[in-house]
């Protein structure tokens, strides 16, 4: 008798719960509706990469793109729209499937990658297979997305029942997003780095070994052949880093370089570049330029593409 | 037991050997002992058994620290001798099933205990799956009579396990990984951070201890409980402790009453002519062995060695105390009550800087910026207001618990509407706010 009871409580309660979690579902729906007019944020970027940005020049990569590429300069100096769509901590698994979804609808002129042999790692897998949760938005409505993220777990795909899982840590985000506003946003996804407030750094120095992930390797491949089959130019680009490291000379670094010759894409490697690398107080940290590294690094990537483009016409 | 195995398997399946052995040298022992009538025999086969069952965890755990220690001895010494060291995986959960064995052991010879007879039963104990990856610590007087009258769990046990670890995952995903975020951001670069987040991340570390073991001790006490079986609890709301004796009743409760009833209580009655320096070296004692189980890492020993301290001093004072309470009527006095509950909560926090640091020289570079290096917090919106929200429900249960028991009921309370509001209040809450990628429970280290 108390079994039976436990029973219907029980069968009450999953109502209740399956009830306001689709309502919690709906709620982020609207939200995300809202957020993807606003200028790109954190939360939004992707979102608004597949459903939104119609932009000739699409800026791809993570924390060293998105506090290093200048849309507006860039806009300036090759007269096409440009939107810098990089995230802090994303990875090239999610930045290959948001990629794929954007071609679906829109297919810019120009995608600027900034990408290494790091991505091909498998060092940062479990890091990486954490990060799946951006690409949770997509889960329904794309193969690839849906398969990064089942990599989260076992029984992920259980978990993806619930609405609420799937905004698991976007409220504040989303109500940030919203609460700032139609700020006018000139600088198109460019997020400078703080000025003050930080010493300079001292040169770094960073052995890797030899570790190869094949299975990131060829969905790097699949990517670049994607945006190639598609007639987008991609330009893969490698921004100064203030260290000595081995990273071209391993494994992964030979068969990235193999990879971009094989397939014949624009690579523009400023990784060791001497023009930065003599002057520690053009970097924020070892692995990002600050404002004034910025200012000098745009000024001289910007003709090389500029060439490459008229090159390539 | 079967399922306690195949469970032990699926982690470290090598190990599940160690884990059979340490229950059948344990049922060998107390059967060996049982059967021997001398009292001085009897007390060398426990000795000998003790000396067995810790040998594992001696081999696992410490071989490479006091090799190192050996080492650099020698090497300040001008030797240069290098001693071979072990590059094995620490077995799940040794220090606890090592502990319990030991436990069983001396309470058979104590005659607390009747021997056991069934070698399930014993395997049973000490592979119970809730409970051997990080405890609670069991003993056998409680566990060998649940484990005989053994039968099929009630629908009151699984409801109230199942509320045990809702509450045990918003106290480990919502409080303790979150605030591990902030914590750990801050402590991964000790040298770029200034005083002001380092004091701020002291601070919050005991609590996401608390809601990191205390979280996963209701995990395994809830799901102990929805076996029909009733495990010790570990944690008591330590923060409303007036007094460090007071705190260490309500903190890790298994472990500290482990070392009580086999440390303490027999040194200091060895010593009892020694009067209250026979109970101070018997709290030096205990708290060392406390630090030494903690971590095989010579800050984790200090940081055990403080409270050793901490708590003689009291001691030592304690009379003093009583007659300052006394005669200021404060005993109830809320301020005076809370003032206590915060110095405490304030020294505890300081002495775990050593107890989380990797070395000396680091739990001093922490302590040094503190004191002498002020400046603007590092801040992280997000995690620090989440983080604020979920201290807040945290605290106003411990609260409530504590100084009302019988109000404010949620999980507890007799309208099923307040019940099951408060139920999916908490489910939504961890999966919209918790830390859902979290990695491994701090403690799985010990």
């Amino acid at each position: 008798m108390f079994m039976k009871k436990l029973l219907f409580k029980l069968m009450v309660f999953i109502a209740l719960f399956v009830f306001i979690d689709y309502g919690i579902g709906m709620v982020f729906t609207h939200f995300c509706d809202k957020a993807i007019n606003l200028p790109i944020d954190y939360g939004t970027a992707y979102l608004k990469v597949v459903k939104q940005i119609d932009d000739d020049i699409v800026i791809f990569g993570e924390s060293r793109a998105r506090h290093q590429y200048v849309p507006s300069l860039i806009e300036d100096a090759l007269g096409l729209s440009t939107i810098n769509v990089a995230m802090d901590g994303s990875y090239m698994s999610q930045q290959a499937a948001v990629i794929r979804l954007m071609l679906n609808r829109h297919i810019p002129k120009v995608i600027i990658w900034e990408v290494d042999a790091v991505s091909i790692m498998d060092k940062f897998r479990n890091d990486e297979i954490d990060r799946m949760s951006d690409l949770n938005p997509f889960y329904d409505i794309d193969s690839l997305s849906h398969n990064l993220v089942l990599q989260k777990g076992d029984y992920e795909w259980i978990k993806m029942w619930s609405r609420a899982y799937r905004n698991n840590n976007c409220l504040l985000r989303m109500i940030r997003v919203l609460s700032k506003g139609d700020y006018n946003d000139t600088l198109k996804g460019y997020w400078p780095v703080k000025t003050k407030g930080y010493k300079y750094p001292t040169k770094r120095d960073r052995i890797f070994e030899d570790d190869l992930n094949n299975e990131k390797l060829q969905l790097l491949k699949m990517t670049i052949a994607d945006i190639q089959k598609s007639d987008c130019i991609l330009i893969i680009v490698n921004s100064p880093q203030y260290e000595n490291c081995n990273l071209e000379t391993t494994f992964q670094g030979l068969a990235f370089d193999s990879l971009l010759d094989e397939m014949n894409v624009a690579h523009l490697n400023h990784h060791f570049d001497s023009r930065l690398l003599e002057d520690s107080t053009l970097f924020k940290d070892c692995s990002h330029l600050n404002a004034k590294g910025v200012e000098i690094y745009m000024g001289f990537l910007i003709p090389e593409i500029k060439q490459f483009l008229e090159n390539e016409n | 037991m079967a399922a306690s195995y195949v469970f032990y398997a699926f982690l470290q399946p090598i190990y599940l050997i160690l884990l059979a052995a340490v229950t059948a040298t344990t049922y060998g022992f107390t059967r060996w002992m049982e059967n021997v009538d001398d009292d001085d025999k009897k007390h060398r086969i426990m000795i000998w058994g003790i000396v067995v069952i810790l040998l594992p965890l001696f081999f696992f755990k410490y071989f490479n620290f006091v090799d190192e220690s050996i080492t650099s001895l020698f090497q300040s010494l001008g030797i240069g001798i290098t001693m071979p060291t072990i590059r094995w995986m620490l077995p799940l959960g040794i220090s606890y099933y090592t502990f319990m064995a030991i436990g069983y052991l001396v309470d058979v010879y104590n005659e607390e205990v009747e021997v056991e007879h069934n070698v399930c039963a014993v395997g049973l104990f000490l592979s119970f799956f809730p409970i051997v990856l990080s405890g609670p610590i069991e003993r056998a007087g409680n566990m060998f009579p649940q484990i005989k009258a053994m039968e099929r769990s009630k629908p009151i046990d699984l409801t109230s396990g199942a509320k045990l670890m809702l509450w045990g995952y918003f106290m480990k995903l919502c409080v303790a990984d979150r605030l591990g975020i902030y914590i750990d951001a801050v402590y991964s670069n000790v040298a770029q951070h200034n005083g002001t987040s380092l004091a701020l991340a002291a601070l919050l570390f005991p609590i996401q201890e608390y809601g990191d073991l205390g979280g996963y001790s209701l995990l395994a006490i809830g799901a102990a409980r929805c076996l029909g079986f009733k495990i010790m609890p570990n944690f008591n709301r330590p923060f409303f402790s007036t007094s460090m004796s007071n705190f260490w009743r309500r903190w890790h409760i298994s472990l500290i009453k482990w070392l009580t009833d086999y440390i303490y209580t027999p040194i200091s009655y060895a010593l009892r002519s020694k009067k209250m320096w026979g109970i101070v070296i018997a709290l030096l004692v205990t708290f060392l062995i406390s630090g030494i189980w903690h971590g095989a890492a010579l800050t984790v020993i200090c940081w055990g060695l403080m409270q050793g301290v901490l708590l003689s001093v009291e001691s030592i004072l304690q009379n003093k105390r009583n007659n300052f309470e006394e005669k200021y009527k404060l005993k109830k006095n809320g301020l005076y009550i809370f003032i206590c509950c915060i110095v405490v909560y304030v020294i505890f926090a300081f002495t775990e800087i050593y107890g989380m640091s990797s070395s000396f020289s680091e739990a001093n570079l922490v302590v040094k910026k503190i004191f002498t290096q002020r400046g603007s917090l590092f801040m992280d919106n997000n995690t620090l207001l989440l983080s604020a929200i979920m201290l807040v429900i945290l605290f106003f249960k411990d609260f409530r618990d504590e100084f009302f028991p019988s109000k404010l009921q949620c999980f507890e309370a007799k309208n099923i509407a307040v019940r099951f509001t408060s139920y999916l209040a908490i489910i939504f809450m961890i999966l919209l706010f918790g830390v859902l990628d979290a990695g491994q429970f701090i403690y799985f280290q010990f």
